[in-house]
């Protein structure tokens, strides 16, 4: 043991000028000072996208083992479990295909009434199948790295499905992969409409799997549990209509001027191995210049909603520590009445 | 490989410390998920190797590169820049301010140092995702803690013998 340490220890302590101390504090405050440049801006994106590019094959590498477990039982699949799948895949397309050919007309049906209503036509969509590396990232962050980057013209900002609904956005493109956060990262806000009913509201990331939850829909609000959230295409991020969750638990407690709603996402976030990438743009630019103010009207018309709402609760409640404070002043009266 | 044995030879180490990344990121086999779901028990591989060579070999391994590692695996994980490489400086710092004491400890005695090191770390990253709000369940940054203290033991005769075996200094 003795010897095996003795090679170095003869040399100076640190050959360089700092102490380690000195050097460990400089490095601490450098982490801090990036920490807080990461957090409040995006300036180190291009420094990250360019270590992202070349730390690539890391990643690759530490999914390696899994990526041959998977092909390896593929490989062994049998031949009666292939056929019942492929019968499965089958009897899907099908269904599929029937569900398709509706669509066509109706959305035919639809382009012709929104040029009667000269409204802006719906966005036309392109995507692009992502394949989600095994990666674990943080487990405190809700993350993860795609095999698309700057090569396939992914951009930060783009949303991101799987079959059953929103998975997350883009956070950061390299060349080669990209990284997204999910809408259940504690730092994800997605605004989504009620389907039913068409309340708007935004669905907040809790850091869960499986709960995202909705702070500023009013108690009186047409939301029922079991009910679908959509995207509204507020904030311009997502485009509308795309399921994002269903709505799981309702509290509404008079007291407050919110109810506490929280919804379950439609998309098998933790299952998910394939994404979809989306190019989403308005195909008549006219029309998208008179969508915004709609919005815009819309969202003010629920801000002064919500506020009428909390001022109305307010009252409510002032109202009531009046009343509780009336008594005293009350029986005097009789009192007054007596004599 | 042919390098004088004068020269320093270095490349066991990074090669250990890409396995402690590679460890870190590979997905959880489907086993493990099924019988912990969303348990985060995985132990802090880079903390182990890094604090095997910053007490080894304090001169060629010290908290310059450990931020180095730290800032790799930001950028692989997504993390905030920093976020990582801070807590993971602290703990080799506090461990190299003591490597002639550490160097003596027995191996039951080290396992414990190292999961004070860890509780540091981990309270480190507590802190900077407190502070940013990202904060997701307390407990999970905990439970790293007891798997790391636990691998001690058998990390230490594995680095150990590759250090020796291939005369890394």
């Amino acid at each position: 043991m003795a010897t095996a340490y003795s090679q170095n220890d003869n040399k100076p302590l640190f050959p360089r000028g700092l102490t380690l101390n000195a050097r460990a504090i400089l490095l601490c405050l450098l982490s801090v000072i990036l920490i807080g440049i990461d957090q409040r801006t995006d300036q180190l994106q291009p420094l990250r996208r360019v270590l992202t590019t070349a730390t690539y094959p890391v990643g690759v590498l530490a999914v390696l083992p899994s990526t041959a477990w998977n092909w390896l039982s593929g490989a062994v699949t049998s031949r009666e479990s292939l056929q019942t799948e492929n019968e499965q895949l089958k009897r899907q397309l099908l269904l599929q295909n029937s569900r398709l050919q509706r669509m066509d007309v109706m959305s035919e049906e639809n382009r012709r009434l929104r040029e009667l209503l000269k409204s802006s036509t719906r966005v036309q969509s392109d995507v692009l199948v992502a394949e989600i590396m095994g990666v674990d990232m943080d487990p405190y962050r809700h993350v993860v790295t795609l095999n698309k980057g700057l090569a396939h013209d992914v951009f930060e900002g783009q949303p991101l499905l799987d079959a059953h609904g929103v998975l997350g956005q883009i956070e950061t493109t390299a060349a080669m992969s990209s990284q997204a956060v999910l809408i259940t990262d504690a730092n994800h806000a997605i605004p989504v409409s009620v389907n039913r009913s068409g309340v708007r509201s935004v669905a907040f990331g809790t850091g869960h799997a499986e709960v995202l939850n909705l702070p500023h829909i009013p108690n009186h609000a047409d939301v029922k549990e079991g009910d679908l959230l959509v995207t509204s295409g507020l904030g311009g991020v997502f485009p509308a209509g795309y399921p994002v969750a269903v709505i799981t638990s309702i509290r509404k407690d008079l007291g407050q001027p919110f109810a506490e709603i929280t919804a379950t996402p439609t998309a098998e976030i933790p299952e998910s191995h394939h994404a979809l990438l989306v190019w989403h743009k308005l195909l008549d630019d006219a029309s998208s210049l008179q969508s915004p103010d709609v919005d815009k009207t819309v969202s003010e018309k629920a801000a002064q909603s919500a506020s009428r709402n909390a001022l109305s609760a307010t009252n409510n409640q002032s109202n009531e520590g009046d009343n509780t404070a009336l008594p005293p002043t009350d029986p005097p009266s009789p009192t007054l009445g007596q004599p | 490989m042919t390098d004088n044995h004068h020269e320093s030879r270095q490349w066991p180490l990074w090669a250990s410390l890409l396995v402690a990344m590679l460890l870190t990121l590979t997905p959880s086999p489907d086993w493990y998920n099924d019988l912990f779901p969303g348990i985060n028990l995985r132990p802090n591989w880079l903390l182990l190797v890094s604090f095997y060579w910053a007490i080894a070999l304090p001169q060629s391994f010290s908290v310059g590169r450990v931020w180095v590692v730290g800032i790799l695996l930001d950028i692989i994980s997504g993390g905030l820049l920093g976020r990582q490489a801070l807590g993971l400086v602290i703990a080799i710092w506090i461990a190299q301010k003591f490597y002639l004491q550490l160097r003596q400890f027995p191996l039951g005695q080290q396992a414990f140092v190292i999961g004070l090191l860890c509780l540091a770390q981990q309270l480190t990253v507590l802190w900077i995702d407190g502070a940013t709000g990202n904060l997701s369940e307390p407990l999970q940054y905990f439970l790293p803690i007891l798997s790391t203290t636990a691998l001690w033991p058998l990390c230490f005769p594995l680095l150990r013998k590759l250090r020796i075996t291939l005369h890394v200094r």
